[in-house]
């Protein structure tokens, strides 16, 4: 075990506990456990959004694919950027302007009915736990490489953590715990890039320059095509990156804690900053590790690469730096898990309990005992199943989750703010086939079907050729909502959309 | 508006038989969702549909209905409204379009050709100039967002000012 990593592990976890304390004292009422009062500033929620999203995925993996296939694991940062943009111009404000609490209040603000918030309910549990076990599965991977500590009890520790800082500090703890760790993971991707870059003279053309012979890729390292040789696979995950983003509950229900649609358009903006920076800095350290830890090594650590980054921090940057990395990595898993720990739980006690058992009746007090069992039960399941899926491997559960938000949440949420006829049908079988339809091909798909044993979950060969659903799931999703809204005789309630457009465009619930 | 979703649901009760009858189309077209349904049992019906359905049958309901949104498709009439439904569209359509294809163009090139891979200048290749320039985009698309926002912003204000009266 890493002495210096054991104790920087036990500096995070103490911060982190002392947030929750703070935070607790502050947390008695429902919106202070779901949205934190809606009182972050833009610049705050900007971080937490940059730490909700910047997961152990993209730290570990994305400068892991940089370091073993080049140019192709940059797509994944691209995508993860440019899918803020998504976020800005159609889903964020009216969001914010006509939720409450939870994604489904916003479909719920314009089809009221117990089905369509529990579908959408059901949508969020289902994407927030995919998410989280794929999040929990590599954190235990992650605690046994640094710390020695086996798998059941690194996810049992991570489990417990999460836990704690949801149900004594709620959202508050939660926002908090994200934006400690985006300020610590920022701050660990810029040391390492600045010292991989004076490496190589502070020059970037010198950096590619050596790049061509420093990998056993050669002058094909910098070319696209090393990972995704399928071109429609490409762009399905393409698809997925940027428009699933804008349908993830985690991300989604942090415009709640700000105050207005004014301020969660400023902390898109700030968090699109960060975020930018962070996987510009990805290129440093996929090509450091290439460079400077070597393919053999990384491979030898992890075969997915996820070891890529810490490696490098040990290489260029001695003992400390490996133990700094290592923690934030730590910091990162948390924050993450803690928002879908959040996200879930919510959609358990506020639509499932609060709407549809107890119809809003259901005291503020009573809703907030409910929202921490809530949080306890999310939490126990998904450790549960994470310990049963130990040796998957994990990235199908990601692709999922983008998958199932691109294809289930995604249209509804743009019908419901955008097209007068949508009606409640058409919200339903959206959001049910969208869902169904990535599931199934998802499980039709070579990441769950191998010929190769050992490469996926069963052997055999697979039904659907692509891994990334998304090209076929997501026209599907949007196509089930306007054929239900089609096919079905109902007409929309014309007078309901007139409300909606004005609180959506203008926040206004009440107007006179 | 609360207290009105209140009344129509005290009518809807006194409605019931009413309601049972429309219940059945209801159900009659939605036989993928019958269970779903039943989790939410009957008093569900009340809101969007059987409101709706109720409200044509029934000239009280109607009423109250007309006075609850009366004020928010006054609004969505308004001038200032228009505008700014106007002004976004022509913002938010165009720029969605561009930036969309935009990114697209990346993945379908380094998929279906080799252009990208011929050299920019150093060992860098337009493949990564592209790349980075999809950065560039996505900030100056958020900055011109955030200003074109301000101007929405001010009709926002005039809007809750006219509706306020």
């Amino acid at each position: 075990m890493n002495i210096l990593a054991f104790i920087l592990f036990l500096i995070i976890v103490g911060l982190t506990l002392v947030i929750t304390y703070f935070a607790s004292r502050r947390t008695k009422t429902t919106a202070d456990f779901y949205t934190a009062d809606s009182s972050l500033t833009g610049w705050q929620n900007g971080w937490a959004i940059a730490g909700d999203y910047m997961s152990a995925a993209s730290f570990l993996g994305i400068a892991g694919m940089v370091a073993l296939s080049g140019f192709d694991g940059f797509f994944y940062s691209i995508g993860f950027l440019v899918a803020y943009l998504v976020v800005l111009y159609i889903v964020a404000e009216p969001l914010r302007n006509l939720g409450k609490y939870t994604l489904a209040d916003m479909i719920a603000a314009r089809f009221n009915e117990k089905k369509v918030r529990g579908v959408a309910a059901l949508n969020t549990i289902s994407i927030s736990t995919f998410y989280m076990i794929a999040q929990l599965v590599g954190a235990g991977a992650l605690i046994k490489l640094l710390l020695g500590i086996d798998y059941l009890y690194s996810v049992i520790i991570v489990g417990i953590l999460m836990t704690v800082y949801v149900v004594f500090g709620g959202m508050t703890a939660t926002s908090w715990v994200q934006i400690v760790k985006a300020v610590l993971l920022m701050a660990g991707t810029f040391i390492i890039s600045i010292i991989v870059l004076a490496k190589f003279d502070f020059s970037v053309i010198e950096m590619f320059r050596q790049m061509k012979t420093a990998t056993p890729l050669g002058g094909d390292f910098l070319n696209p095509g090393n990972k995704f040789k399928d071109p429609l696979d490409t762009l399905s995950l393409n698809l997925a990156l940027v428009l699933g983003t804008a349908g993830l509950p985690h991300i989604l229900i942090r415009f709640f804690t700000v105050k207005d649609a004014i301020t969660a358009r400023k902390s898109v903006v700030y968090a699109t900053w960060i975020i930018g920076i962070f996987y510009i800095m990805t290129i440093f350290l996929g090509f450091g590790a290439a460079a400077f830890v070597g393919y053999d090594k990384i491979i030898a650590a992890n075969a997915a690469g996820n070891m890529a980054a810490p490696l490098l921090a040990e290489a260029i940057g001695g003992d400390f730096l490996f133990a700094f990395v290592s923690a934030v990595a730590f910091a990162t898993i948390l924050a993450v898990v803690a928002g879908l720990v959040l996200s879930a739980a919510s959609a358990f006690a506020h639509d499932f309990y609060g709407h549809i058992i107890r119809k809003g009746q259901a005291t503020d007090k009573e809703q907030v005992v409910a929202a921490r069992w809530a949080s306890i039960g999310v939490s126990i399941l998904s450790i549960i199943l994470a310990l049963f899926a130990q040796n998957m491997n994990v990235a199908f559960l990601v692709s999922l989750a983008f998958a199932v938000a691109a294809s289930a949440n995604l249209p509804i949420i743009v019908f419901t703010v955008f097209w007068k006829r949508f009606n409640t049908t058409g919200a339903v079988t959206g959001m049910l086939v969208g869902l169904v339809s990535s599931l199934l091909l998802v499980f039709l798909s070579p990441n769950v079907w191998s010929p190769v044993e050992g490469a996926a979950i069963f052997v055999g060969e697979p039904l659907f050729p692509l891994a990334n659903p998304g090209i076929i799931s997501i026209p599907i999703g949007f196509i089930a909502a306007i054929a239900g809204t089609l096919l079905s005789s109902k007409k929309a309630d014309a007078k309901k959309f007139d409300e909606i457009l004005v609180t959506a465009n203008t926040g206004m619930k009440d107007p006179i | 508006m609360v207290l009105l979703v209140r009344k129509k649901k005290k009518l809807c009760r006194t409605k019931k038989t009413l309601i049972s009858a429309f219940k059945f189309t209801i159900y009659s077209e939605k036989y993928i969702l019958i269970l779903l349904s039943e989790i939410g049992n009957e008093n569900q019906i009340n809101n969007d549909e059987g409101g709706t359905n109720l409200a044509s049958n029934d000239s009280i309901a109607k009423e109250t209905e007309v006075s609850a949104s009366a004020d928010y498709t006054k609004i969505v009439q308004s001038q200032s409204f228009q505008e700014l439904l106007r002004k976004k569209r022509n913002f938010i359509v165009p720029l969605s379009i561009f930036f969309m294809v935009f990114y697209f163009t990346l993945p379908i090139l380094t998929s279906y050709s080799k252009v990208l891979n011929s050299i920019a200048f150093g060992a860098i290749s337009w493949a990564w100039i592209f790349a980075f320039a999809q950065f560039i985009m996505t900030w100056t698309l958020c900055i011109l967002y955030s200003r074109k926002a301000a101007t929405f912003d001010q009709l926002v204000e005039k809007i809750v000012k006219e509706a306020k009266g």
